[in-house]
């Protein structure tokens, strides 16, 4: 064992991260050595114990349940081709405007978001049916994949959300209050998305050609069925699962259970679940949950050794120092949270810097719940920025080459979106009911 | 060699295909259990534990399935820029580093825990159930056991593609 100052600490772990980051090693074992080291020099042998506890906390927690429910719900969704059917049916209401498939395909997000709670999910569902749709009709590509990217992010934000499934555990919040928070500045952000949409394609009309009227031209009576043949599976599942939490009736566990078994029922309905998707569907859930679970693992092991070391006072001290009150330091969390973004996984930030700067909110007078929320908004921008971009990684492999979407045609596309999220964050700040008033209505 | 690492990733592989499964009663369980609340009016006493358990096991027992098809999330904004020897040479240099000394330090304080599990007769107190902890402490020390060797058939196959070997995809397990 060696002493060590908390500050000493808190720069060798905080550059310890930095480095085995950038190694693309995966991001869980330089996350975990980085503690078990620095926690052995440290603190000595307990340390094991300490990683083993936190390892067992996060396998061994009835919360954080939700996220491989959640998880395996997304995935079956993926495989019901709920959205192929969604897709047509909002395309015949909504393709007469001008840059009506991208207003569709943002549409088509936010529905989806409210029934998945992992992006990757529902930019795969958009990437495989908008994308090429859009491509088709002559629309512009870097529109058609900034949007493909932007409206599935939104399935990340909206809830149910893996994100808000790990942020309230870690920050000692109620996931169901985060659920209800997250309704409206998720629909304010699809809202201020379709906005530029529709602001960008009627100053330039060339960037969304509009749909010849004979290819729209379907009996109104036929428009309204498929609508609502369409709607009636994602919104029963949309009410089962967020309806349960409103009401009170379920944890968000068991409504993540509940939302998975509606899929899988809906799924056989659809005729579309053979023994061998069954078989990927659980591997692929297996797969994506193992991984959130076990980087979780590691990186709470790492802000336990952190904490131990009260590195955590240290970062709290620095930021609490800044000049110009509450509001800059507000500002400069926002801003770790951003630069972070450009570089890790959100998982590794959540399980990370949540404990370390979630307990600054009260301190400085701020809602928790608005607080979170903030951070939530604000690292959408994070899956949607290079280099790590991870809505952007899944459309590339998704996208079919032949589309011939290159990774300049979607970083220009994102830009305008990124732009809204700063808006959005602007309008919550300005009107924090946005966020608060859906929480407080709740039942208790 | 390579018929080493064949038998490594099918243990692997098995592991998933086996712990797969969890995910799916973890849902039926879920299920049956607000069912049983909300319509029957009578929950049952062993739903919370068992699901937390089967939590364990899909985070445990996948970790090996996970990493022979790659699903630990990298932050590759440099590495996925380098050709496929490079990224193998990354991957070796790194991983004896950062995978084995971890994954074998984490390894043996489970063994730890489960063998003072056992000894002891400890149980969890959480639930009225009280059920002994050393099944859920065994997962956790089975999950991390199938890892190491799954760590050593990733080296054999970085090594191979050093070497150029060509090799059977991992598809095809």
């Amino acid at each position: 064992m060696i002493e060590m100052s908390p500050e000493v600490l808190t720069i060798v772990m905080l550059a310890g991260l930095m480095v085995g980051v950038m190694t693309g090693f995966p991001l869980a074992f330089p996350v975990g050595t980085v503690a078990l080291v620095v926690g052995y020099l440290a603190f000595g042998q307990s340390v094991l114990d300490i990683t083993y506890q936190q390892v067992f906390s996060i396998l061994h927690n009835y919360v954080l349940l939700a996220l491989p429910l959640f998880i395996i719900m997304g995935i079956i969704l993926e495989y019901s081709l709920i959205a192929d059917k969604m897709y047509d049916a909002l395309y015949l209401w909504l393709s007469g405007f001008r840059g009506g498939l991208a207003i569709v395909t943002l549409v088509l997000g936010t529905i989806l978001a409210a029934c998945v709670g992992v992006m990757s999910a529902s930019v795969t569902m958009l990437t495989s049916i908008a994308l090429p749709a859009m491509l088709r009709r002559g629309y512009n590509k870097s529109l058609a994949s900034g949007t493909v990217c932007a409206g599935g992010t939104l399935g990340i934000l909206i809830p149910p959300s893996v994100m808000l499934v790990i942020y309230g555990p870690m920050a000692r919040l109620s996931v169901g209050k985060l659920f209800m928070a997250a309704i409206f500045p998720g629909l304010l952000l699809a809202f201020l998305y379709c906005l530029y949409v529709a602001v960008a394609c009627y100053f330039k009309p060339e960037l969304a050609p509009t749909i010849p009227a004979e290819e729209r031209a379907v009996p109104l009576a036929r428009k309204v069925r498929l609508l609502l043949v369409s709607l009636l599976p994602p919104s029963s599942i949309i009410m089962a699962v967020l309806g349960s939490i409103y009401l009170g009736i379920a944890p968000p566990t068991e409504a993540a259970a509940i939302g998975a078994f509606a899929s899988l029922v809906l799924t056989i309905v659809y005729k579309k679940l053979t023994w061998k998707v069954l078989k990927s569907i659980l591997l692929r859930s297996l797969n994506v949950s193992c991984m959130a679970m076990f980087l979780g693992a590691m990186s709470v092991a790492f802000t336990a050794v952190f904490l131990k070391g009260r590195g955590g006072e240290v970062v709290q001290n620095a930021v609490m120092a800044l000049p110009g009150g509450r509001w800059s330091v507000f500002a400069f969390v926002m801003f770790i949270y951003f630069f972070l973004g450009f570089f890790m996984e959100w998982l590794g930030i959540f399980f990370i810097m949540v404990p370390i700067l979630a307990p600054l909110a009260p301190a400085l007078g701020f809602d928790p719940i608005w607080f979170g929320m903030m951070i939530c908004i604000n690292l959408q921008m994070s899956f949607l920025t290079p280099p790590y971009a991870f809505a952007i990684f899944v459309l590339q492999a998704v996208a079919p080459p032949e589309l011939g979407v290159t990774s300049a045609d979607i970083i220009k596309g994102v830009i305008p979106y990124v732009v809204m999220i700063v808006v959005g964050l602007a309008l919550c700040v300005a009107f924090p009911q946005i966020i608060l008033w859906l929480p407080n209505t709740m039942i208790k | 060699m390579r018929k080493t690492l064949e038998v490594l990733e099918t243990i692997s592989q098995w592991s998933g295909v086996v712990t797969c499964w969890f995910c799916l009663a973890l849902v039926l369980l879920l299920t049956f259990e607000v069912f049983m609340r909300y319509v029957l009016d009578s929950p049952t006493i062993f739903s919370y534990e068992i699901s937390t358990m089967m939590g364990v096991t899909i985070g445990a027992g996948g970790l090996a399935y996970t990493h022979l098809h790659g699903g630990h999330v990298r932050v590759d904004v440099f590495w996925r820029h380098l050709t496929p020897r490079g990224r193998a040479l990354a991957d070796i240099i790194f991983s004896l580093f950062f995978f084995f000394p971890l994954i074998i330090a984490i390894t043996y304080v489970c063994a730890r825990w489960l063998q003072f599990s056992v000894s002891t007769h400890e149980i969890m107190t959480k639930t009225y159930l009280y059920p002994p902890a050393w099944p859920v402490r065994a997962v956790i020390t089975l999950g991390f056991l199938v890892f190491i060797p799954q760590g050593v058939a990733k080296l054999l196959r970085d090594i191979c593609t050093l070497k150029g070997i060509q090799l059977k995809g991992i598809e095809e397990l």
